[in-house]
């Protein structure tokens, strides 16, 4: 890894990142519903809950709304991310790349969904599981990926 | 005077279909080189093959005397630019910010120096903090070429650096170009406009052209001699000249 062109890539990203409404809206509003929704589920708690039953009930606000949606959304994104990156290195087409690599991240996007509807059980064993396994998928695929690059497919569309 | 640019027999197939065909020449170091052809006749192939980006097929090339095959492609980028003829800027960032995350990537450790003087250089000072996306294409042709001075670069490769502009802008960016060998930068210059690389006419600035009319047959108009009949004589009668260069 060059770590200049990381230096250099990074503050231009973020520049570009800022520069945009729609992501600076979005990372500001995402974190304020993960942290309203498990504070309102926590408040509305009766005084009268036993204490065992409570535990239970603050693990599950605090998992599903904060747990989930950093850790395991983070493992997904840096699967969209691969997923992306080697579509690119193949597609000629960027639309064609684009819609392959949405269709990519859905299979891992759906575990999580079935996550939040109660078809899987939605524990921390599961969850971390899940998480793990996108772990080694993801640094599997950051070494297998790199090879993907050819410079003369990606300057031409095309192979000597 | 040295040679800044030395092709041999430069080859470049892309399964049946031969992109380049044998090439050879010769550029002179601070020279301003047209090298002209209708479209498809391999010019940016070639210009990819000099900045190694490429491999070529057949045959060898040096650029500020490293030769571009193998291990030399790495060593060549670091002592030229491209400005290809799709600018690449970034839009939502600022002149100067292209320019500083130019200037990163290169590893430059004065950037605020280096970047203030490309942009003199192109007359964009007063433009740094404008946007890309906000700027004309005129204008933005002339950050690019700011952007390719950022790495005080031996030899300058520019691809269709006129393409899509209004008369009066490329005959600015011309005249930028002209400039730049007031400064001893060797420029290699692709076009399929004959009135951008013609030393006769409207680009004096160029020093000599080399005409490609069909990835083979090349010819060398000579300074103060008119590429036209030697551009349409080429197209017309192709594949009838043979393919030895003629100079």
């Amino acid at each position: 890894m060059n770590m200049t062109r990381v230096a250099a890539v990074l503050p231009k990203e973020f520049t570009e990142y800022r520069r945009n409404r729609f992501t600076v809206t979005t990372a500001g509003v995402l974190p304020l519903v993960f942290l309203i929704s498990p504070t309102v589920s926590i408040l509305s708690f009766k005084v009268t809950t036993a204490s065992t039953g409570l535990d239970k009930r603050v693990d599950a606000a605090l998992f599903l709304p904060l747990l989930v949606p950093v850790f395991v959304p983070a493992m997904l994104a840096a699967w969209a991310i691969w997923a992306g990156v080697a579509i690119s290195t193949r597609a000629t087409d960027t639309r064609v790349a684009y819609q392959l690599s949405v269709l990519s991240v859905l299979p891992p996007v759906a575990v999580t969904a079935l996550m939040s509807f109660n078809v899987i059980p939605p524990a921390f064993g599961t969850a971390a599981a899940f998480a793990g396994g996108l772990l080694v998928v993801d640094c599997a695929a950051c070494f297998g990926v790199s090879r993907l690059f050819d410079r003369e497919r990606l300057v031409t569309g095309t192979r000597s | 005077m040295s040679a800044a640019i030395e092709v041999t027999g430069l080859t470049k197939r892309f399964g049946d279909r031969t992109a380049v065909d044998e090439v050879t020449f010769t550029v002179a170091a601070g020279e301003v080189f047209g090298f002209l052809g209708p479209n498809g006749a391999g010019k940016t192939t070639t210009v990819r093959m000099l900045g190694g980006l490429l491999a070529p097929t057949s045959g060898s090339a040096a650029v500020a005397g490293i030769p571009v095959a193998g291990d030399g492609g790495e060593r060549v980028r670091q002592r030229i630019s491209m400005m290809p003829e799709a600018p690449g800027l970034y839009l939502k960032l600022s002149v100067a910010e292209n320019l500083d995350y130019s200037a990163r990537l290169y590893g430059i450790r004065d950037r605020a120096a280096r970047i203030a003087r490309s942009l003199d250089a192109v007359g964009l000072s007063a433009r740094a903090g404008d946007l890309c996306g906000s700027l004309s294409k005129g204008l933005r042709q002339r950050a690019a070429l700011a952007r390719t001075l950022l790495n005080d670069p031996e030899v300058m490769f520019l691809d269709e650096p006129a393409s899509g502009l209004d008369p009066a802008a490329a005959h600015e960016v011309l005249g930028l170009i002209g400039a730049l060998r007031d400064h001893g930068v060797t420029v290699f210059l692709t076009t399929h406009r004959l009135t951008v690389t013609d030393p006769a006419q409207a680009a004096p600035e160029v020093t000599r052209a080399l005409v490609a009319a069909d990835a083979d047959v090349l010819q060398v108009a000579e300074e103060h001699t008119s590429l036209e009949d030697v551009y349409l004589q080429l197209v017309n009668d192709d594949g009838k000249n043979g393919k030895e260069p003629q100079r």
